[in-house]
């Protein structure tokens, strides 16, 4: 099996999708090949992450950027909580402060662009932005746990670089 | 290709960034002796057969501050540091190649910390810096 293959089964297997006298002629190859052991690997993770963000979906958009603020707050050790007692607030208050949030979500998102870092956010701790101005390159960040180190690496098939006057 | 960087400080209010790039692949061959100390750990996080070092450098900075490392060829990276509290740094790194970003990243880490950037390819070998903010 040539890694172009693995890549593809690779994928299937993700999803559940590779039939099994398949997955076990990629497991042969994920064996004998670092290369794509990593990529599987990272893809694992990388899918991890997705389907931890998953239950996110049914947030509203206000309390989704609140959520990134948070793990940003987290990733950075700023975060900092107070308890909040709705009960003690007249109506009118919380009210006020409902469409004082309700504003400042569309304020946020009628932002200009580049305002915006649309790879904020790696799901790992820690981690704030990654971009790559590779072209059709996909980043990966991930964690790993036996030496503690932050790994972000970026995948396709123009992410080359040129080492011809590398001395 | 992987990048890898350490920062390690000297006094309080500086960091110290080291970086080194290296290309690893599958090839029978042994791996450079420089790389001995985190053979490894890449070994342990990625699996290749083999290791060279292609590159490295340091610099220091103090906090805030940043510093730009060569890395060989048109390869360099910038690391600009601040304190980001709890005894953490916020560390954005910035890789490149020319004018082109391979990886440019933000994020928090203590002191020490290993961070790795990889993945572009070089023919068969693939490119890693390691780097570690100290």
């Amino acid at each position: 099996m040539n890694c172009s293959k693995a890549k593809k089964w690779m994928s299937l297997a993700m999803d559940n999708e590779l039939d099994p006298s398949r997955r076990s002629d990629l497991e042969s190859h994920l064996a004998d090949c670092p290369a794509c052991r990593t990529q599987n690997q990272a893809w694992s993770q990388f899918g991890e992450v997705l389907r931890e963000g998953a239950g996110e979906n049914d947030m509203t958009a206000e309390a989704m950027r609140q959520a990134v603020q948070r793990d940003i707050r987290v990733g950075t050790g700023h975060v900092q909580t107070a308890p909040v007692w709705p009960g003690l607030f007249p109506r009118a208050v919380i009210v006020t402060g409902c469409l004082a949030l309700i504003c400042a979500g569309v304020f946020w998102f009628a932002l200009p662009a580049e305002n915006m870092n649309n790879d904020a956010g790696s799901g790992i701790a820690g981690v704030e932005s990654v971009e790559t101005d590779l072209s059709d390159a996909t980043l990966v960040v991930y964690k790993d746990e036996a030496t503690d180190a932050i790994v972000v690496w970026v995948f396709g098939d123009n992410a080359s670089a040129s080492l011809n006057d590398h001395s | 290709m992987i990048v890898l960087a350490n920062v390690s400080s000297v006094f309080a209010d500086d960091a110290n960034v080291s970086a080194t790039m290296i290309l690893a692949s599958n090839e029978d061959k042994p791996s450079d002796k420089r790389l001995k100390q985190i053979e490894p750990k890449l070994r342990k996080i990625f699996g290749f057969k083999t290791y060279q070092q292609s590159g490295s450098g340091s610099g220091r900075c103090s906090i805030p501050g940043e510093t730009k490392l060569s890395l060989g060829g048109k390869f360099k990276l910038m690391a600009k540091i601040e304190d980001a509290g709890d005894k953490k740094l916020r560390v954005h790194i910035r890789w490149t190649e020319g004018k082109k970003a391979m990886i440019d990243t933000t994020m928090v880490r203590r002191r020490g910390d290993p961070i790795i950037l990889g993945g572009p390819m070089q023919g068969d070998a693939t490119l890693i810096v390691s780097l570690t903010v100290k």
